[in-house]
Parts: structure tokens; C-alpha cells; sequence
């Protein structure tokens, strides 16, 4: 009789002890090795900070034609505007609506006419949690694409 | 009635499955932000790599350390932990270069064609220079030998006059020697022919000119120190006027055509000062659209008039009055150029050299003279979307 | 009294088992964690790093001769707007970075050599004047760790 079976109860007991047990370790493990949490709503900046940082770098580094004026880059084919806290590229949003983009600053340093550099300064928040806010600052320089050896 | 064996499998079945979905939950977080640092430290190695690639191998097709012969090209290297792979062909009369860079979270792909031209393509060259005539042109050049300002510029402009007479130009170039000082002037011969470029003298001719005007007493072996002692007091006025300069040589380059539509047209500027004057004219310019340089308050805008080509502005709705055509390359002799100056030389001319010392002239005009002799060619630089090869 | 027994034997064999998996699972992570040391200030060295590289290329399209060799950092020109390049490190960027370009001339063995164009030191072979070797370094420290991102590019000359 000894031999067969569990009854529920103890199948209960033993696994919910292994559960809480497991809950404790892991919620330690993921603690230890992950210390610098951010929370999901910074987090959800800083991957917006990424995208557009490369979208912007690939783009205005390598673009053939290039303008821009108050909230708005011209590269090539791409219009990129800021639309109701939005960045459009080409009337279709790139960034998530959960992020208001407050600013889109483009200036040009550059030494010479034909090639641009530029600095871009976008500033955003949570639409949610106003107060988790983040910005981002790119200089990209427009590359030399037609080199004339005289 | 379940056996025990059963029972415990069960039991390892479900704490491991529960244990990796809260893990992954946590761990997924992390990776990700990892995921991202570690994405653009990636793009920023590859993307400048394949660049420094690409330049490189430009950089040895211009400076003739590879040639034609050397192509194709396939190489395989890797920096760290940045794979690059470079395959080069020749394709019609164009050298294509394709650079990739990998690293594990980024790709870059860039292509360069180049098609060169080779040096037959000009038959003829104009060249002129202008020289500074004025006194401060008799300071200290800063060379532990003691010479002046003035001995350095000859010194250097022998130099380069020595250096075309044993090239590929020495038959077909036509060489003019201009000085300014409040005003410009043409350099004249001990016969008193003014040496332009359309006076039909020779290299020698003209290097017998500038040595004869800068030597003291006149044509002995010594360099002339100062303006008084050269042939600079009869020519021009003391002050410093460098838009004169171009004004006299852009003057003569509009008013005059070329000897040949393939004539390479370059005029070569030297001044240790700064604009500090300029001057009135009313002489206009060969071509419908004539934009005089004069009527400006500011020697700064007469210089930046001077030099601009016409397709640029120097400033609102006023473009400058050299050909495009003509390439201009300036040398300043200042220890400390003042950026406006250096500003307005550095956007308008072609190329733009500074000399700390006046001894270094030699130096930059053999540069300049490398510069304007090597062959012509044109490199257009893409980037290439890598297409995923899974 | 047996089937208490075996009941803790179970609960015994699970956490061995766990632990078998969460170490599996971690040993990765450790690894990962020990070679790359990144965190969230990583990002903005990078972007500073990329700044600093990105206006020297900028500059570097009309001031090739400018530049002697040395140390640099970028710093905008107000009056004319545009890049230069200024002497020395730059420290406190950001409060908590230093940063810097190096410009380096660069040498390759002559044409009649066999290696013809390879890059070299420059004692061993001669200065090419189309060349230019852009290094940008950006450091801080971090919980007690010095940390640095640098990068280099290979410059051409483009107005020859």
C-alpha cells in the first residue's frame, strides 16, 4: 500500500514547495545579474534612441541629396517630420505611439557647401509616465560621394 | 494510482519548464538591452572599417602604389573581431572596389568605382604665380639659416620653376610670374617684357626673370632680403593687398583663352600678411554677366571677390569672379592666421596651405606642384545594401 | 512513514535537477556578461565617439593640411557655425567623459618595393599625403571601472 500512489494532497504539497523555492532562487538569480533594471518604459525609450540613431546615421551618411528645415530631414527620397510628437518617414510613423517625441532639432556645421554635417537633437517622453523622459543627440557628416583627382 | 517513478518525472518535467518561463522573462529583458549596446558598438566598427577599407585601397590608386596590374583583387582579413573582405575588377575602363565588413550584430557593404583618365588628357598648362611684394616680406623667415621672407618665397618659386622644367609640362606650359603689394603688377625681364603666360617665354626665360628681379645686386648670386633690394619697389606699392593678386591673375585668365580647350589652367598665390587693403577698379571682365569686384569697404570682401569662383557666393546674391575652370591654390606665411582669413581662403580657393615658417614654402610648392601633375581620374563611392544570404 | 520519506527525496531530486539547469543556463550568461562589461552609458560614449569621428570627416574635406599629428577634439566655431578642431583632450563631456581624435600621418613602403603601398611605420617607409589615420578614443569610469570605446578610420584625400 506504501508502494502506490501519491495521494493529491502531498502531490500538492511537494509541488508547490518546489515552486515557491523555485520563484525565491530565480527571482535572486535574475536580481544579481541583472542589477541596472530599467524600467520597461525607459527601456522602450532607449530602443527607440537606437533605431532612430541608425536610421538617421545610415541615411544622411550616405545620401546623394540633402535638406532640411524646422522638424523636418530631406534625405534622398525620405521626408522625415515631426507630426504630433511622431517621427513620419514619409507620413508613415517610425517611432511607437507609446513615445511622445517632444523635439526634432536639425543644425548644419559644416566646413564646406557640398557636404553636410549635421547634429540632430530629438527629446522624448512616455506618454504615459510624462515624468521618463530621454534624448538623443546624432552628428553625421554626409559623405564625399564624387572624388575628382585633377 | 500513479507509480512513483512516474510521479517524480512528472515532478522534474514541471519545475524545470517553470523555472526556464520565469527565467526567460527576466533574462529576455536583459538580453535585449544587451543585444542593442552591443548592435551599435557593431555598426560603428564595421561601418568605419569597410570606410577606412575602401580608402585605402583609393589611396594607393592615386598615389600610384597599385596600378591596373594589381587587379583583380580578393582578399579575405580580419581585425579582431571584424571580418572584412575586399574583391576588386576592372570592368570596362572602370576599377571596381567592393568592400564588406562583418562583425556579429552588423554588415557594411561599399563600393567605389573609379574611372581614371590618365595623364595625356591635357596637352597644355597655364601656370602663374603671384609673389608678395611687400615690406614685411624683409622679416625673419624663421629658419635657423637667417633668411627672409623674401629669400624663402624665391627660393621656393625657383624650386617649383625647376621641378616643371624637368616634367612632363616643361614643352607645353606657359608660365606667368605676376607680384602684388597695394597693387598687382607683372614681373618684367631685364629686357622689360612683362612675363605673362601669352609672352611666349620659355621655362628658362621665365626662371631667368624671377632670378634677375630677386637677386641683389640684380642678377648676382644672392637672394634680395627685402623689397628694396628686389625688382618689388619699381613694380608696386607697399601695403598688402592680397585680393590684387587674384584680381590681376583672374583678370588675365578670363581675358585671355586657353591655348587648347585641354589646357589645365592653375594660378598659385603666395602672402605672409593679412588683406589690409584693397583697391578700386573699374576694369570689368570679359563676359556678359560681369560682376566687378570693386566698391567693397572691406579688403576681407575684396579678397573673398578675388578668389570665389563664379558658381560660388562670397555673399548674398555676389558670386566671385575666377573661372571654375582655374584651379587656385593659396600658401599663407603666418604664425598665427586669423580664422577669417583663413576661413575665406579655405572656402573659395581650391587648396589652401599655411606655412608657419617661410622656410617651409619649398616644401608645400613642391606639394602643390604633385598636386597639380598627377593624372585625372574620378571615383564615385556608394553603399551597398547587404542582401542576406540565408 | 515511508511515503514522507519519499516525499522529500522527490522535492530533493527536483532542486538538484533545477540547479543542473539554471546553471547550464547562466554559465552563458556569465560568459557573455565577463567578456563584454557594456551598460546603458555605453550607448551615449557611442555616440560621442561617433560625433567626434563624424565632424573630423567633415573637416577633414576642406582642412586636409591644416592638422599636424597629435591629439585633437571637435568643438563647433560659433561665429563661422561650422566643426574645427582644437588642441588637446576634452574632458568633462557630459560631466563624465574625456574625449579624443588622434590624427596620424600615414606611411607606406615606396613604389619600387615589393609590398608596394602597404602600410607601414613611418621609419620604414614614406609619408602618403593622400592618407590620414583618424583614432577616436572615449573614456569614463564606472563603478569604480575605467571604461573607453575607440574607434579608427582611414581617411582619403577627396579634394586631389
Amino acid at each position: 500500500m506504501n508502494e502506490k500512489g501519491l495521494t493529491i494532497v502531498e502531490m500538492i504539497i511537494g509541488m508547490t514547495i518546489s515552486v515557491i523555492i523555485l520563484m525565491i532562487s530565480t527571482s535572486m538569480m535574475v536580481n544579481i545579474f541583472y542589477k541596472d533594471t530599467k524600467s520597461k518604459q525607459s527601456e522602450i525609450l532607449s530602443q527607440v534612441k537606437n533605431d532612430l540613431q541608425s536610421e538617421i546615421t545610415v541615411g544622411v551618411r550616405w545620401a546623394e541629396t540633402l535638406s532640411f528645415s524646422d522638424n523636418e530631414l530631406v534625405v534622398d527620397n525620405s521626408i522625415y517630420r515631426l507630426n504630433d510628437g511622431v517621427i513620419e518617414k514619409n507620413g508613415e510613423a517610425i517611432t511607437p505611439s507609446s513615445v511622445y517625441i517632444e523635439e526634432f532639432e536639425i543644425d548644419d556645421f559644416s566646413t564646406t557647401l557640398q557636404q553636410k554635417s549635421l547634429r540632430v537633437n530629438i527629446a522624448m517622453r512616455h506618454r504615459d509616465f510624462s515624468s521618463v523622459s530621454d534624448s538623443l543627440e546624432v552628428v553625421v557628416s554626409q559623405r564625399k560621394m564624387e572624388i575628382e583627382e585633377q | 494510482m500513479i507509480n512513483k517513478g512516474a510521479v517524480t518525472l512528472i515532478y522534474m518535467a514541471l519545475v524545470t519548464l517553470i523555472s526556464v518561463l520565469i527565467l526567460t522573462v527576466g533574462y529576455s529583458r536583459f538580453m535585449l538591452s544587451l543585444r542593442r549596446s552591443e548592435a551599435f558598438a557593431d555598426t560603428i566598427e564595421t561601418s568605419y572599417r569597410a570606410e577606412s577599407e575602401i580608402n585605402n585601397l583609393l589611396a594607393q590608386l592615386v598615389g600610384g602604389y597599385l596600378t591596373e596590374a594589381n587587379f583583380p583583387i580578393s582578399e579575405s582579413m580580419a581585425f579582431g573581431d571584424t571580418r572584412v573582405e575586399i574583391e576588386a575588377r576592372i570592368e570596362d575602363n572602370s576599377q571596381i572596389i567592393d568592400v564588406t565588413a562583418s562583425r556579429f550584430f552588423a554588415v557594411n557593404k561599399i563600393r567605389a568605382v573609379r574611372v581614371a583618365y590618365g595623364s595625356g588628357f591635357f596637352n597644355d598648362a597655364e601656370i602663374i604665380i603671384a609673389l608678395d611684394c611687400t615690406g614685411s616680406m624683409g622679416n625673419s623667415s624663421g629658419s635657423s639659416e637667417g633668411t627672409s621672407r623674401l629669400q624663402e618665397q624665391t627660393k621656393a618659386v625657383l624650386g617649383f620653376i625647376d621641378n616643371l622644367a624637368v616634367s612632363d609640362y616643361a614643352g607645353n606650359v606657359r608660365m606667368g610670374v605676376a607680384v602684388f603689394g597695394r597693387n598687382s603688377n607683372w614681373l618684367r625681364s631685364v629686357s622689360g617684357q612683362q612675363v605673362r603666360p601669352d609672352a611666349g617665354m620659355t621655362v628658362a626665360e621665365v626662371r631667368q626673370a624671377v632670378y634677375s628681379g630677386f637677386t641683389y645686386p640684380s642678377g648676382s648670386g644672392n637672394l634680395a632680403r627685402s623689397r628694396s633690394q628686389s625688382i618689388c619697389d619699381e613694380l608696386v606699392e607697399d601695403y598688402t593687398n592680397i585680393g590684387a593678386g587674384f584680381n590681376i591673375m583672374n583678370n588675365y585668365f578670363e581675358n585671355n583663352p586657353p591655348p587648347s580647350g585641354n589646357a589645365k589652367r592653375v594660378e598659385i598665390l603666395i602672402s605672409d600678411g593679412e588683406p589690409n587693403t584693397y583697391i578700386r577698379e573699374s576694369v570689368c571682365l570679359n563676359r556678359p554677366t560681369c560682376v566687378p569686384c570693386s566698391g567693397n569697404s572691406f579688403p576681407l570682401d575684396y579678397l573673398k571677390c578675388t578668389l570665389a569662383d563664379q558658381n560660388t557666393e562670397w555673399t548674398g546674391g555676389r558670386t566671385g569672379m575666377r573661372n571654375p575652370l582655374v584651379d587656385s591654390y593659396v600658401v599663407t606665411v603666418l604664425h598665427n592666421p586669423p580664422a577669417a582669413v583663413v576661413s575665406a581662403i579655405q572656402t573659395y580657393s581650391t587648396e589652401y596651405y599655411n606655412a608657419i615658417y617661410a622656410y617651409q614654402l619649398s616644401e608645400i610648392l613642391d606639394r602643390i606642384f604633385e598636386s597639380i601633375s598627377t593624372s585625372f581620374a574620378r571615383t564615385t563611392i556608394s553603399r551597398i545594401i547587404p542582401i542576406s544570404e540565408e | 512513514m515511508r511515503k514522507s520519506g519519499y516525499l522529500i527525496i522527490e522535492i530533493l531530486i527536483s532542486i538538484v535537477i533545477f540547479m543542473t539547469v539554471v546553471v547550464a543556463i547562466f554559465s552563458n550568461i556569465a560568459t557573455v556578461m565577463v567578456r563584454t562589461k557594456r551598460s546603458g552609458l555605453t550607448f551615449e560614449a557611442g555616440l560621442l565617439l561617433q560625433e567626434e569621428i563624424e565632424a573630423t570627416y567633415n573637416i577633414f574635406l576642406r582642412d586636409w593640411t591644416v592638422y599636424p599629428d597629435g591629439e585633437y577634439y571637435p568643438a563647433i566655431n560659433t561665429s563661422l557655425g561650422e566643426w574645427t578642431l582644437l588642441d588637446g583632450i576634452e574632458n568633462n563631456v557630459r560631466t563624465r567623459y574625456s574625449r579624443k581624435v588622434e590624427i596620424e600621418t600615414v606611411c607606406r613602403r615606396p613604389q619600387s618595393h615589393p609590398d608596394s603601398g602597404k602600410i607601414v611605420d613611418c621609419i620604414a617607409g614614406e609619408v602618403d599625403l593622400n592618407s590620414k589615420l583618424i583614432r577616436g578614443v572615449v573614456e569614463w569610469v564606472e563603478k569604480g571601472e575605467n571604461k573607453k570605446v575607440e574607434t579608427e578610420i582611414l581617411l582619403v584625400r577627396t579634394n586631389i
